[in-house]
């Protein structure tokens, strides 16, 4: 038996919802307890006073990463049945530059704006509801844009590895020296600015 | 501050440890699990059109072995027996859709599920070489009793049949049809009654 087990255990459609429900209630709490919920905390990391954000989520992806890549390695995760999200590429920088935005002048991120909401912020609801106009938007735009949309494709499922045609380890590898030093830089910038003030 | 060091050097060793893997195995389409998997099946006369109209936006495979390809070969096709897809399939075009033909549905499904894992949009050949043997090279004539319509798919699809094998172009046979007076079967008289 190897992973991911929604697909070699066969469960139904409904099974993989409730996994995916309690997973998502597990997600949310542990944002909530990690100050997540928070756009005070959160915006602060763009000013350098707490780095928490940035040292929670690269902990989260090479922890997955170490995870993905050491299992499959040892066919203990089969990749092929994780999904991966095509790749477009200027969709793919746009987008990115809009939730950017969004993400410094709301505070919130979509999934840290709905755990804002859940402790019933109301910075949080305003949030969310910028993001629904702003995603009903988005869909009528679409079918004006939608050749230039899907123009950029690179591929339905490329990963740095294949793209670049090198071993994962090496990607690996590479992540965690980012990791390292942005770990270090957090910690540097959050002990100056703090101690000035 | 200790314990930050710690784990900064552990980190460091795995990320040494990942550049020590080596290039990891395709997984072997055997394996792949096809129940509860859904592929998209087209028929054999849709492919047969999609030749003759001379369409460029699809790649056909014969996963069949090569000696089997080369027995009947579809025009166009690329011979890919089944064994050497993990290795050769990186060498297809992404932007096209990938027609399967094999002798077995489930090595069909087995590679389209694989492909499709890879990002390739791929579509296996309903009943696979035995529907292309049977529906397009040599399709069954219809019997003298059979419909008018029966008869006019019949003539269109022997002309593709001729097309394809280099016997004619892709006008419609004339085929002679025996009139058939069909016998008034005499209804059997009512069991039971009065």
């Amino acid at each position: 038996m190897s992973g991911p087990l929604v697909s070699s255990l066969e469960l139904s459609v409904y099974t993989n919802y409730a996994i995916a429900f309690v997973l998502g209630l597990g997600f949310g709490f542990f944002l909530e307890q990690g100050g997540f919920g928070n756009s005070n905390k959160l915006a602060r990391c763009f000013y350098f006073k707490d780095m928490v954000v940035i040292k929670v989520m690269f902990s989260a992806i090479i922890v997955a990463m170490i995870g993905i890549i050491f299992l499959s390695h040892f066919n203990l995760l089969n990749l092929d049945n994780i999904w991966i999200n095509p790749t477009y590429i200027w969709p793919g920088i746009i987008g990115g530059l809009i939730m950017g935005v969004g993400f410094v002048i709301g505070g919130y991120c979509p999934g840290t704006g709905l755990v804002g909401l859940v402790t019933l912020k109301v910075d949080a609801l305003f949030n969310i509801l910028g993001a629904l106009v702003g995603m009903a938007i988005t869909a009528e735009i679409i079918p004006y844009i939608y050749k230039w949309w899907t123009g950029s494709l690179v591929g339905k499922r490329t990963t740095i590895p294949e793209y670049f045609d090198i071993k994962a380890g090496v990607v690996g590898f590479i992540i965690v020296i980012i990791a390292l030093l942005l770990f270090a830089f957090s910690e540097y910038v959050e002990k100056r600015n703090n101690t000035q003030e | 501050m200790g314990h930050k060091i710690y784990l900064s050097i552990i980190l460091l060793l795995l990320g040494v440890l990942m550049l020590t893997l080596g290039q990891k195995k395709e997984v072997s389409i055997d394996s792949m699990i096809t129940k509860n998997k859904q592929v998209i099946k087209i028929s054999a006369i849709s492919l047969a059109e999609r030749i003759i109209e001379n369409k460029l936006d699809y790649t056909l495979i014969d996963i069949r072995k090569e000696k089997a390809h080369a027995g009947i070969e579809i025009q166009g096709s690329l011979s890919m027996p089944i064994e050497s897809i993990a290795s050769k399939y990186k060498n297809l075009e992404k932007g096209k859709f990938i027609l399967i033909i094999g002798n077995k549905e489930e090595n069909m499904k087995k590679v389209s599920i694989f492909l499709s894992n890879k990002g390739y949009d791929s579509f296996i050949i309903d009943g696979g070489i035995n529907a292309w043997k049977n529906k397009i090279l040599n399709p069954i004539i219809p019997k003298d009793t059979d419909s008018e319509v029966t008869f006019s798919k019949y003539k269109y699809i022997r002309a593709i049949s001729n097309y394809l094998q280099g016997k004619g172009d892709l006008k419609m046979p004339l085929i002679k049809r025996k009139r058939v007076i069909l016998k008034r079967v005499k209804s059997a008289s009512a069991d039971g009654g009065c």
